[in-house]
């Protein structure tokens, strides 16, 4: 599927998330694109999808959303370390 | 039957009208509302249709059923929002939000099979794009089954639920299936749904390489290109539909209150034993008349016949021998009309569209005009004009013959039979 290689546990916490970020952009609209009724400010770093109301079917289509919006492919294994939507863009920003 | 099978409520999506007033005035006006796509394909589609725009006019509903549609399909492909807004409907007319049934004594039997061929094609750009960019939603979406999970969700629903196929059938196998349950005993009420069938490119192709659809033919009006049981007709032409009954125990209706539309009198479903599409006269005149056997009612009884008329010559020729065959010396007494020359042949859910067509013309006691027959093929045949005219009519039958000999009736019978 891809020719990344998964990257390591340090990569995925050092990288930023500061308001602003294209790939938390990217993840608010796949969001909104699920779930329209979630204002813009709702998603944060420190939030899950799952506190935004997002069921697994949706946490599957948010994060193949956010994927084709960076044009990017992340291995689904990959996504087992994700908790919050901060670590989601993390991994998100590993491979953009 | 064990037990009275009477129809409560009604919802309908098409080509010709959303809901059952809208359908009714669609029934009366004789319009086709076939249209050239502009590349030469016909089809009757259902236009301008909004799930928001729907679910403001269903005020019936409780609040919390419209926002859960609003949550479940606001996304989902124009098939399931359609099922969705027809089953609504039904669900709102039977009178069920004032109160209804058990949950689990409620069912929900789709008719319809292989309805995702056209999302499928609306989702390949993106899997060829990238694998990972196929929403995990799909693995929900292609599943037939969505429907019955959809609407079980909206409504709170929790007895029997499955889908049904039967080609062309597939609408009359459906109401077959949901009589059985009521009947014996193991739902008080089921949603039957015709599912909204959208043909893929490829799809309609085969239908167009088998001789089966019409096609826009240069200098001529699409509208005029599906004509049931006319000389010069051409084959069928696709519809866009969804339609929904709320079938229900006579003995639950008056627990509630409700007002029955008609009795499921009979019904019956044979094979012809015959993959091919190539339709039989004993095998469809085998269901009218053991239908018929089943409701008690003689041939002779018969008011009015909903053809499954499709416009295909073969196809129409051989339902007109069969009504020969049940019929004999009265088969010009009952009306005959073609609701597919009005809202094209919306295949999987034609059964359930045209018992919808039926039910309307049973309680308000008219049929609905023939599209486009300005010579028919029988000149002993009682079939409806270009207008619609008015008709006491207490015994109906409604047809549905499938690809693979799959050959259907049901036999309604007005509240006041």
């Amino acid at each position: 599927m891809t020719d990344h290689i998964a990257p390591a546990r340090d990569e995925l916490t050092s990288a930023s998330d500061a308001p602003g970020d294209r790939v938390l952009a990217a993840i608010a609209r796949s969001v909104r694109t699920v779930l329209p009724e979630i204002g813009p400010d709702q998603v944060r770093p420190d939030r899950s999808l799952s506190d935004l109301g997002c069921n697994s079917v949706d946490r599957a289509e948010v994060v193949s959303l956010a994927m084709e919006d960076l044009g990017i492919e992340v291995p689904v294994n990959a996504f087992s370390e994700v908790t919050d939507i901060g670590t989601l863009a993390r991994l998100l920003r590993a491979y953009a | 039957m064990s037990s009275a099978v009477v129809v409560t409520g009604l919802g309908v999506v098409c080509a010709a009208g959303c809901g059952a007033s809208a359908f009714a005035d669609a029934l009366r006006s004789g319009r086709s509302r076939v249209t050239d796509d502009g590349s030469g394909a016909l089809a009757a589609v259902v236009s301008g249709f909004s799930l928001t725009d729907v679910l403001a006019v269903l005020d019936g509903l409780p609040s919390g059923v419209r926002d859960r549609a609003v949550r479940v399909a606001t996304r989902a492909p124009l098939p399931l929002q359609a099922a969705l807004t027809a089953a609504l409907q039904a669900w709102e007319s039977a009178g069920l939000p004032a109160g209804a049934p058990p949950a689990d004594r409620i069912g929900v039997v789709v008719g319809g099979h292989n309805l995702g061929g056209q999302y499928a094609e609306e989702m390949r750009p993106r899997f060829a794009a990238s694998p990972a960019y196929l929403p995990g939603r799909y693995a929900l979406r292609y599943l037939d089954t969505d429907h019955v999970g959809t609407v079980s969700e909206v409504l709170g629903l929790a007895g029997e639920g499955f889908t049904v196929g039967g080609a062309s059938a597939s609408g009359n196998v459906a109401i077959i299936s949901g009589t059985r349950l009521v009947a014996a005993g193991d739902a008080d009420a089921c949603l039957v749904i015709g599912a909204l069938t959208r043909l893929s490119a490829m799809e309609r192709q085969a239908f167009v390489n088998l001789g089966a659809m019409a096609t826009a033919a240069p200098g001529s009006d699409p509208a005029s290109r599906g004509r049931p049981f006319d000389a010069d007709h051409c084959g069928f032409v696709p519809g866009e539909g969804a339609a929904c009954l709320v079938l229900e125990s006579a003995r639950s209706a008056r627990d509630r209150g409700a007002d029955p539309w008609a009795t499921v009198a009979g019904h019956a479903l044979r094979l012809d034993g015959n993959s091919q599409a190539d339709p039989d006269a004993g095998g469809e005149a085998a269901v009218m008349a053991e239908a018929l056997r089943r409701a008690g009612v003689p041939a002779g009884q018969v008011d009015y016949v909903n053809t499954h008329g499709t416009g295909s010559r073969l196809g129409d020729e051989t339902e007109l021998a069969a009504l020969h065959k049940v019929f004999g010396d009265d088969f010009g007494r009952p009306w005959l009309n073609a609701t597919k020359g009005l809202t094209g042949h919306c295949l999987c859910a034609a059964g359930v569209v045209e018992a919808v067509a039926t039910l309307i013309q049973l309680r308000e006691g008219f049929v609905h005009p023939n599209v486009n027959l300005d010579r028919p093929i029988d000149a002993a045949a009682r079939f409806a004009g270009p207008s619609p005219e008015p008709a006491g009519l207490r015994v109906a039958l409604s047809n549905g013959f499938g690809f693979g000999g799959i050959n259907t009736s049901v036999v309604f019978t007005g509240a006041t039979a």
